[in-house]
């Protein structure tokens, strides 16, 4: 690894001029699970990390009924995976934990860290994205916030400007559901990990239709991505097999998924329909 | 059966504490005051010759102490094929040519790391791109570019064996099926990548520990690379973190460290990286095989004609072992009357690919187990049924070969077959689920002497003291594998003493006995065990020599070692302890200790093994009818390792064995491009992790081995081969989908399901 100057900043103000001033030579380091090894295999030319790590309470995970959940930048994938009011209120995002690389990266990988490294095979923005998260990101010029959706701009590249960071992730209380939703990963190997293709999927059923359906896509386009085609046409349709094997039909020509070391883009189209359907489909038992 | 205190009991490992607890010291581990960094530059074009290189830069980065390309060497090729030297293709470092993507092109040594890297980047090498080739059909057409000049055609060694009258065999065939596999390379994977550390001394002498599976090998060929004596030359194993075959031969790290350490007078480590170790790193060969075989009607074996092409990469590394072996595991299993093989190692301009675990018969019997799955869906006959009438048997003689001494592979096929429930399993499972077995048999350690040694193929030391108390000394290198503990155990065993009597100093090439030829070829119990057990038969003379003076006994009485006495047999109160009879023997010898050597050298036992192992596997698997995703539900094993000497560490064996078949069956490969390896990564090469792993269950078919140590004979390495055609035939059974064509990725599965639907 080439050699770098550490900045521990005490507070977001002080990491976010620090983070200008490196004049794109500087990156965040929350996890580092992600940016160490990009930095150990030279695919970033770096000369400042700043650690946000000696910031105190950065780690938070809370829940209040009507605000919904607040998640610090710093909350770790495990804290995510342990927390109760993650599994009562937003179940998919606990799947995603589950299924989220190993013990060793989760107790050290963050959240927030997840979606500016913005992969599209990124485990956290699918239940974001079906829960509609917003993102609060801070920058020298003060705070905005956006759509978890907006948050990524390309493979690997997050919308973040310069000398801003992400430090807290929303999400809006919980919908009322008929079922906790699903996240069906394709991976190779049951743990360390990437998908293939993943689907994510919340639905409300009322007399055995659907009365609000949502899904996203991971690792099928360079960005994740809503298949909002699929889920306009199954909103009001009955919850017969036929029509949501329509629906996941219509989500596999959302998707523009790339041929790679790992898959053809034709096998992860054909998941893509697969996995719609059964992600869907546990929506409805 | 014999009764034994220690032996084929479960004692712990020796090294289990230290591994577990972090405090063993492999090589990247070690350091040395004032030691320096080793980097290597490599070739990033798959072919080309090497117009120019200036160094002048690298050399001049502050904290840069050393460079090297081919110029400053003695320009001396190696190879383990030490028996014909001209198979011996290798430069430490590119003399006028590369030939494959990483091939090594120069070295720096830095007080860190990070200098060393840098450096790395301001060498400047001028090269002219030759055209290149990339698989065995390419570089053996007309006008392929030739890799090495020594040799007119890209192929490099052929083999052939032939007996019977095979045109007669098939002419008296009733069903003749003939078929091409094509396996793909995989990586060992060791989770410790290579590494290697060298000191001068005053005089000049080298000191290298390094991590291998072959000390005296790397002894012997780093003293002829570097124009030195072998004496000259200390090579000194610490715990190594595994091999498989990827750690046994001299590499270019090692003469690196050595020649720049003496350049220097610093030593040098060098440790590689895991991409390194994936873009540039040994890798089991990939295969084309033709094979035919004719049956009767009944199932019974009459001809077998098989043709292997080996891609080999760019240099012959292990690969002439590879060429012979596979064509002799194309035929071990069965009865083949009329037999046939002609194997060809073919240059390409990818990375060697060399010894791992199985030597040639994982590909070679991936093939054998399919085509005798294949044959019996074809004539009707079950698929164990028709293993049991051609299976080898106790006595059989593999013609060329050797006689098998102990076989209880029949044994074994029924005992997997009624663990498994074969019967009923093969008729009612559901669609989508399969059930599929695979065989092997394996050798017991070589006898074809290609490193051409002059000393015995295995020896022992043993210092026995007057405190009750032995030392054994062995150049056999434990890799992992528990053969440190296996030696101890029969060493204890023979010597009626406890596990902690036994001090043990291995693999030291200044210290511990000539020679060893290392850990290859499931060879250390058999012949190391061998070696000390002639030790032990030696020490034992002396102090029944002892018991007997001092009791003044008929020289009719028999004596023993046990629970750490010498006493005469039957009659226990007449005898003294280990300790006082070596005190004696040390008296009457004028004070000098009590030290024995003992060896081993396989003799009238063909040129093959003297020994085989052999076993049976069943999977059962359940196929993702719409992803293609094969999920392996449970396996069975039995195997016939002969006595077994420490049973928790053959299932340790079994254990990494279905791990590793699991990869090499269903994800691991290496996605390439012309020359070059894609994913060097563990994230993108797909090992299976500990959750991947099915359950499984084992048993130990019980035979004695009249060659091995207690009856003992090789575990190691057969268990490397029937996990994928077990696993392929339930992919088989579950969806018709025979894969000719390795890994069975869950794409090629849809693909060939609806083929078949």
């Amino acid at each position: 690894m080439k050699a770098f100057d550490l900045y521990e900043p005490e507070s977001i103000e002080e990491a976010c001029a620090m983070l200008e001033k490196g004049n794109g030579e500087a990156r965040i380091l929350a996890g580092g699970t992600d940016l160490l090894v990009e930095m150990k295999s030279r695919l970033v030319n770096l000369t400042k990390v700043i650690n946000l790590k000696g910031i105190d309470g950065l780690d938070y995970i809370s829940f209040k009924p009507k605000e919904g959940m607040r998640i610090g930048a710093l909350a770790t994938w495990s804290q995510i995976l342990d927390s109760d009011e993650v599994a009562t209120y937003y179940p998919v995002l606990k799947q995603s934990a589950q299924v989220m690389a190993s013990v060793q990266i989760r107790n050290m990988a963050t959240l927030a860290g997840n979606i500016c490294h913005a992969s599209p095979a990124a485990n956290g923005p699918i239940p974001l994205m079906l829960y509609e998260a917003e993102c609060t990101i801070q920058g020298t010029a003060g705070k905005r916030t956006v759509p978890i959706e907006k948050m990524f701009a390309g493979v690997q590249r997050n919308s973040l400007k310069p000398g801003e960071i992400l430090v807290e992730i929303h999400i809006p209380p919980p919908p009322e559901l008929s079922s906790e939703g699903s996240y069906q990963k394709f991976a190779t190997r049951k743990a360390m990990d990437l998908g293939i293709a993943g689907v994510g999927a919340l639905a409300k059923v009322k007399n055995r239709s659907f009365d609000v359906v949502r899904i996203a896509l991971a690792a099928v386009a360079p960005t994740p991505i809503r298949a909002r085609k699929a889920e306009e046409f199954l909103t009001g349709k009955s919850t017969e097999d036929d029509l949501i094997r329509e629906g996941a039909q219509i989500a596999s020509k959302e998707c523009n998924p790339i041929s790679d070391v790992r898959a053809s883009k034709e096998y992860r189209i054909e998941l893509v329909k697969e996995l719609t359907y059964r992600a869907i489909k546990k929506c409805t038992v | 059966m014999q009764a034994f205190n220690i032996v084929g009991k479960d004692v712990p490992r020796n090294d289990a504490e230290a591994k577990a607890r972090g405090t063993a010291l492999y090589t990247d581990d070690l350091r040395l005051p004032g030691m320096l960094f080793g980097r290597i530059l490599r070739s990033p074009l798959a072919h080309a010759r090497i117009k120019h290189i200036d160094v002048s830069r690298a050399a001049g980065l502050s904290g840069v102490k050393c460079v090297i390309t081919g110029e400053d060497t003695p320009k001396i090729k190696y190879g383990n094929w030490r028996l014909f030297p001209d198979t011996q293709d290798e430069y430490p470092l590119a003399v006028d040519k590369v030939r494959f993507i990483g091939d090594e092109v120069a070295a720096v040594a830095a007080v860190d790391a990070d200098i060393a890297e840098e450096a790395l980047g301001l060498i400047q090498v001028e090269y002219e791109e030759l055209p290149g080739v990339f698989d065995t059909d390419a570089s053996t057409r007309e006008g392929a570019p030739v890799l090495h000049d020594y040799c007119s055609t890209n192929i490099s060694v052929n083999r052939k064996i032939q007996y019977g009258d095979i045109e007669k065999g098939f002419a008296e065939s009733d069903y003749v099926r003939e078929d091409t596999f094509d396996v793909h390379a995989v990586s060992h994977a060791y989770l410790e990548p290579c590494a290697a550390l060298a000191q001068a001394d005053q005089d000049g002498r080298i000191t290298l520990w390094t991590s291998t599976q072959v000390p005296y090998i790397v002894q012997c060929l780093l003293a002829s690379t570097l124009g030195m004596r072998e004496n000259d030359i200390r090579v000194i194993k610490p715990f190594v973190g595994g091999a498989f075959g990827g750690k046994m031969e001299l590499r270019t790290w090692e003469f690196c460290a050595a020649l720049m350490a003496k350049k220097t007078g610093r030593p040098v480590k060098f440790t590689l990286s895991r991409e390194e170790e994936f873009l540039a790193g040994r890798r089991r060969h990939p295969m084309r095989l033709h094979s035919r075989v004719g049956f009767k009607k009944d199932g019974t074996l009459m001809a077998k004609d098989l043709r292997i092409r080996l891609d080999g990469g760019a240099y012959n590394a292990m690969g002439p072992t590879a060429t012979f072996l596979c064509g002799n595991f194309g035929a071990m299993l069965y009865r083949y009357p009329n037999y046939r093989f002609m194997g060809e190692h073919v240059y390409t301009n990818k990375p060697p690919a060399s010894a791992m675990r199985g030597f040639g018969a994982p590909q070679s019997l991936y093939a054998t187990e399919m085509q005798m799955s294949m044959a019996a869906e074809e004539l009707g006959i079950d698929p164990v049924e028709i293993r049991l009438k051609n299976a080898q048997v106790s006595g059989d003689k593999i013609p060329d070969v050797a006689t098998i001494s102990s076989c209880g592979f029949i044994e074994s096929i029924e005992k997997v077959a009624e663990m498994s429930d074969w019967k009923t399993k093969r008729k009612n499972l559901k669609p989508g689920q399969g059930i599929g077995i695979g065989c092997y048999s394996f050798i017991s350690g070589g006898v074809f002497n290609w490193f051409n040694t002059s000393y015995p193929f295995s020896a022992a030391e043993i210092r026995a003291f007057a405190d009750g108390t032995v030392h054994l000394l062995t150049m056999a290198s434990d890799i992992g594998q528990g053969s440190d503990t296996a030696l101890k155990q029969m060493l204890a065993e023979e010597l009626g003493l406890r596990m902690e009597d036994i001090r043990i100093t291995a693999a030291d090439t200044a210290m511990t006995p000539q020679a060893d030829l290392g850990t290859w070829g499931s060879r250390v119990t058999l012949m190391a065990g061998n070696a000390v057990l002639d030790a032990a038969r030696k020490i034992k003379d002396q102090l029944f020599g002892a018991v007997s003076a001092r009791f003044n006994l008929n020289l009719i009485y028999n004596f023993e070692c046990k629970d750490g006495r010498v006493q005469v047999k039957l009659r226990p109160e007449k005898g003294i302890s280990f300790g006082e009879a070596v005190a004696i023997v040390q008296r009457a010898n004028r004070g000098e200790p009590l030290v024995v050597r003992g060896s081993y050298t396989p003799r009238d036992k063909g040129l093959v093994t003297p020994a085989f192992g052999f076993g049976s596997q069943i999977a059962e698997g359940e196929v993702d009818q719409e992803t293609g995703q094969v999920k392996v539900k449970q396996m069975w094993t039995a195997h016939d390792s002969g006595t077994v000497i420490n049973p928790r560490a053959v299932e340790g064996q079994l254990a990494g064995s279905i791990q590793m078949g699991l990869g090499y069956s269903l994800c691991e490969q290496f996605v390439m491009d012309g020359g070059k390896t894609l994913n060097t990564n563990f994230l993108d090469y797909k090992m299976p992790t500990a959750l991947d792993m099915p359950p499984s269950e084992v048993a130990h078919v019980e035979t004695y081995e009249p060659e091995g140590p207690f009856g003992a004979k090789e575990c190691g390495e057969g268990l490397a081969s029937p996990t994928a055609p077990a696993i392929s035939h339930a992919v088989y059974h579950a969806t018709g989908y025979c894969c000719k064509d390795l890994p069975i990725t869950p794409e090629k599965i849809l693909r060939g399901w609806k083929r078949e639907k």
